[in-house]
């Protein structure tokens, strides 16, 4: 009933790649939508991404960056974060558009974190606006991650409490 | 009082899939407080009705009204409408509560009202003692339950429920049904339900909404439609009885003759001339064996048929000209006895 299709698009507004998924949740800032990585296996330094995987993959309207949960297959193992750095989504009907700006940040399930494509984001001829609110989109990121903020609670240590953000 | 408190309305809604008309200018509403049951044999347009009110899908015309408000124009994200599915796709590294408080991370209240909230949201689930628990160890109702809650926490305006229970087995079914007809009686959140099942439909809905060929066929509370299915097609899906056709030789008192004798049919229609045909439900409700022939109408002669137990009951099959009607003994009978049964009044029903 909630099927939903992702569109990613450059910095520019063209499309990179679309891909369908179900919308859990809905709401005015965050949309949670669950999906599979459908493509062959791709390996990567720090990251293996099987086809199958489950994405639990949080949008949001009004900030700078989106979030991937990444599960791997059925089971409930998280093998990271996958964060791209891009505009507030739209969403009209079942289309949820992003913009990418090419800055990605993955963080591994014990919390270390590796920022990715920092030279292809500098080189984008992005406006001065864009260009600041991406940056702060990372910095607030890196804070979530550095305490243990929502989506990132599972790095908190066991029996410590959590911080509801 | 329900045009007073109308909080949804779809109005005249049309949408065709792959060329065929899907939805043919369905129109209904929902009160405040209400949980109404959509309820329609798999490809009857239900899910898609509901992709059009969260806004996922355009009507092709017709609107989508809150309190008065076209909602063409807004994004699924701003209408303020609550989701819950059959996969309910819950954050397996995170506690209960985590996930419950979900979506209320965003709502940016203090985080003490955040956590007030979501353990709200948890007891009425009757998951209380939960919140620390991972979800991966918790049982597939409760899971779901964990889902509602998560749902239920930001109080949505309305909450949309397709098939929610449809990969739980029966008795947990049941058991979760009660407990989500409580919750959302308790909660006032106005719902709307989505499923193919019948039993579901009649232990949760206020009202029902009988969905076939694009259109509401009946709409009422689950007592008035079993009352009075109204179309053939209700009766049928419902799976209350024998479709019986019949022509009328007395309008008033109605009878009318039929292949299992003559018949003396509840009605509701103003009149029936000598002559019509008309279609009859004869419900499978309580019936007595007749032993002597009183009465001119409303017994059915047949051979009883494939007799099982049903624990409280006998479920037999009679066989009678070209039907097979269904009917409850409390005492067990041969297979192979010729029978005369008694039809209650209220057992013979006029649809046309």
């Amino acid at each position: 009933m909630s099927d939903v299709t992702v569109v990613k698009r450059d910095w520019q507004g063209r499309e990179v790649v679309r891909w369908t998924g179900r919308a859990v949740h809905i709401d005015a800032d965050e949309i949670l939508v669950e999906a599979r990585f459908a493509r062959s296996t791709l390996r990567l330094p720090y990251l293996t991404l099987a086809q199958g995987d489950r994405m639990l993959e949080l949008y949001y309207t009004r900030r700078w960056y989106n979030v991937f949960a990444i599960y791997a297959g059925e089971s409930s193992q998280l093998k990271g974060w996958y964060c791209n750095i891009a505009r507030p989504v739209r969403m009209h009907g079942s289309l949820i558009e992003s913009d990418d700006l090419a800055l990605d940040l993955f963080i591994s399930p014990e919390g270390k974190t590796l920022l990715l494509d920092e030279e292809e984001f500098a080189a984008l001829a992005l406006s001065p606006d864009d260009r600041a609110q991406a940056a702060a989109g990372l910095a607030d990121l890196q804070a979530l991650v550095r305490e243990h903020r929502p989506p990132f609670e599972a790095l908190a240590p066991q029996g410590r409490p959590l911080d509801w953000g | 009082m329900r045009e007073v408190s109308t909080v949804l309305e779809v109005r005249e809604v049309w949408k065709s899939y792959e060329g065929a008309s899907l939805l043919r200018g369905i129109s209904f509403r929902l009160a405040h407080g209400e949980t109404a049951c959509l309820l329609g044999p798999s490809g009857s347009g239900k899910s898609t009705l509901l992709r059009i009110i969260a806004g996922l899908e355009p009507a092709e015309a017709g609107q989508v009204l809150w309190e008065g408000e076209d909602l063409a124009p807004v994004a699924p994200h701003a209408r303020g409408f609550g989701l819950m599915f059959q996969e309910y796709a819950l954050f397996p590294h995170r506690s209960v509560l985590e996930n419950v408080a979900f979506g209320l991370r965003m709502q940016n209240l203090p985080k003490a009202e955040t956590e007030i909230r979501a353990r709200e949201a948890l007891a009425r689930v009757g998951l209380a003692d939960f919140s620390q628990r991972k979800v991966t160890d918790l049982s597939g109702g409760e899971q779901q339950r964990v889902a509602l809650a998560r749902a239920l926490a930001p109080r949505p305006r309305l909450l949309m429920l397709d098939e929610p229970l449809g990969s739980l087995d029966r008795g947990l079914r049941d058991q979760l049904l009660a407990d989500l007809r409580r919750i959302l009686a308790l909660d006032g959140t106005p719902a709307l339900y989505v499923t193919h099942d019948q039993e579901e439909a009649l232990a949760i809905a206020d009202r029902l909404l009988l969905i076939h060929d694009g259109q509401v066929q009946r709409s009422g509370t689950p007592a008035e439609v079993y009352a009075d299915p109204g179309e053939a097609w209700v009766a049928q899906f419902l799976d209350m009885g024998t479709l019986v056709q019949a022509r009328v030789i007395r309008s008033s008192p109605l009878r009318a003759q039929s292949e299992l004798g003559i018949l003396a049919p509840r009605c509701t229609h103003t009149h029936h001339a000598v002559g019509v045909n008309l279609t009859l439900l004869v419900r499978r409700a309580p019936l007595t064996i007749e032993r002597t022939a009183r009465r001119r109408y409303n017994v059915v002669c047949g051979i009883v048929q494939e007799v099982s137990f049903r624990g409280d009951s006998y479920r037999a099959t009679l066989n009678s000209s070209t039907y097979r009607l269904p009917f409850d003994l409390t005492h067990p009978v041969a297979p192979g006895t010729a029978l005369s049964i008694h039809l209650a009044p209220e057992a013979v029903l006029c649809l046309t």
